[in-house]
């Protein structure tokens, strides 16, 4: 557990997801990732403590994980960033290869596609962010056999070799760890 | 010794050996208090927030009395004849720890993760659990009594000789899950998942499993 950043869960949204605020304590600059929606207890959190709220990170672009984005966007001056073709009016895109600072935090994107056609995954040490590429016990839903196929590779491959310890925070449902996940998910066991 | 009204914020206090004290009306914010060991301790209104730590904490015939954790962690810690009255958790983790011979009583949990943890000898009633986690974990002789559940994970969990007496289990995932010489009496299960679950000697009594969501594949239902 790190005890240099702000770390906070939020329930958000009229299909409720997990949103996730994340700051560096020591220069106050913070990333908010996946803003379906907005709060009182947003505002009041970062006011508390002082955040400096610079950035904004998308995982993907379905509407639950973004209809708050204008609520952000008319309060405070950030930088966002999002997967290819998923979220209108970003400041940047990603393709799930990038290194991103927050204050001193560093971020790794990886890709993760299958849910969506660009989904990411962001990473600092100890925590992952996993949208809907990986749930507790579960994977967010796909169409195809296919999209399932390339969803399940892309977090074996990228996701799972993390250390087991780090959490893994996803857009919905209760957080987990990687090894939990990658012993016990039964969307990912190896057949 | 009692001590009561400490109030920490940012504090570390590193490892700690406790014997027979009684701890009250503690908050700690963004502290951490890992790598205690207590013997026979009461710990009385204790509130964590914001990322507080207790992990590595070895309890033993201890009493937790209204402990609320808010965004904070009580990981990987062992928890040996420990009373929880009305413990209250929310996103927080209490993930790959052992609780052996404890009690629950009117707990509260939100998002909460035990996963990979074994539970022995272990008693739950009066529950309210919301989006909890049990992906991994391991349950032998527990008992969970009057319990009320919503959406609670255990996927690849493996539960044996445990009893799920009079529990709503309202969207219970119960995916890939093993039952060896379990009951479920007088329980809901309406919109449960046994995808792929395994159950050896394990009966339903005064419990309707008509409304199960998803038994693709469940060996053993009494269908």
């Amino acid at each position: 557990m790190r005890d240099d950043v702000i770390f906070k869960r939020f329930t958000l949204g009229r299909y409720p997801i997990n949103a996730f605020l994340m700051a560096d304590r020591k220069t106050g600059i913070g990333v908010f990732i996946d803003p379906g929606g907005f709060s009182d207890e947003i505002e009041l959190f970062i006011s508390a403590h002082k955040i400096d709220l610079k950035y904004i990170f998308f995982t993907h672009g379905h509407w639950d994980h973004i209809e708050g984005f204008d609520d952000f966007k008319s309060r405070y001056t950030f930088t966002s960033y999002a997967p290819e073709n998923e979220v209108e009016g970003v400041d940047h895109v990603l393709h799930g290869d990038e290194v991103l600072q927050v204050g001193n935090i560093i971020f790794n994107t990886f890709s993760n596609p299958g849910h969506t056609a660009q989904a990411v995954s962001f990473y600092t040490p100890g925590f992952l962010f996993s949208g809907d590429a990986l749930f507790c016990g579960s994977m967010g839903g796909v169409q195809t056999q296919e999209e399932a196929d390339v969803q399940i590779a892309a977090v074996r491959k990228h996701l799972f070799p993390l250390p087991q310890e780090t959490l893994v925070l996803s857009g919905h449902g209760p957080m987990s760890t990687i090894a939990a996940e990658r012993y016990y998910n039964p969307f990912f066991l190896e057949k | 010794m009692v001590q009561s009204n400490c109030n920490y914020t940012r504090q570390s206090h590193g490892s700690k050996v406790l014997n027979n004290v009684t701890l009250e009306k503690v908050k700690a914010v963004n502290s951490d208090f890992s790598a205690w060991k207590a013997t026979q301790c009461t710990f009385s209104h204790f509130a964590f927030s914001d990322s507080a730590k207790m992990n590595y904490l070895h309890a033993s015939k201890t009493q937790f009395n209204d402990l609320t954790l808010q965004d904070s962690y009580m990981k990987s810690s062992r928890f040996l004849d420990v009373v929880f009255d009305r413990l209250s958790a929310q996103s927080s983790f209490f993930d790959q720890s052992t609780f052996a011979n404890c009690h629950f009583n009117q707990t509260s949990l939100y998002l909460v993760d035990f996963g990979v943890t074994h539970f022995h000898d272990t008693h739950w009633r009066n529950s309210t659990m919301r989006e909890v986690s049990f992906v991994g974990a391991t349950l032998v002789n527990v008992v969970f009594e009057d319990e009320d559940h919503f959406f609670v994970r255990f996927p690849g969990s493996l539960f044996i000789n445990t009893i799920f007496r009079r529990c709503v289990l309202k969207k219970a995932i119960f995916r890939a899950t093993t039952f060896v010489n379990c009951v479920f009496e007088q329980c809901d299960l309406s919109d449960a998942v046994f995808h792929n679950a395994t159950l050896e000697n394990t009966t339903f009594v005064d419990t309707d499993i008509s409304k199960l969501a998803n038994i693709d594949g469940a060996k053993g239902l009494p269908l």
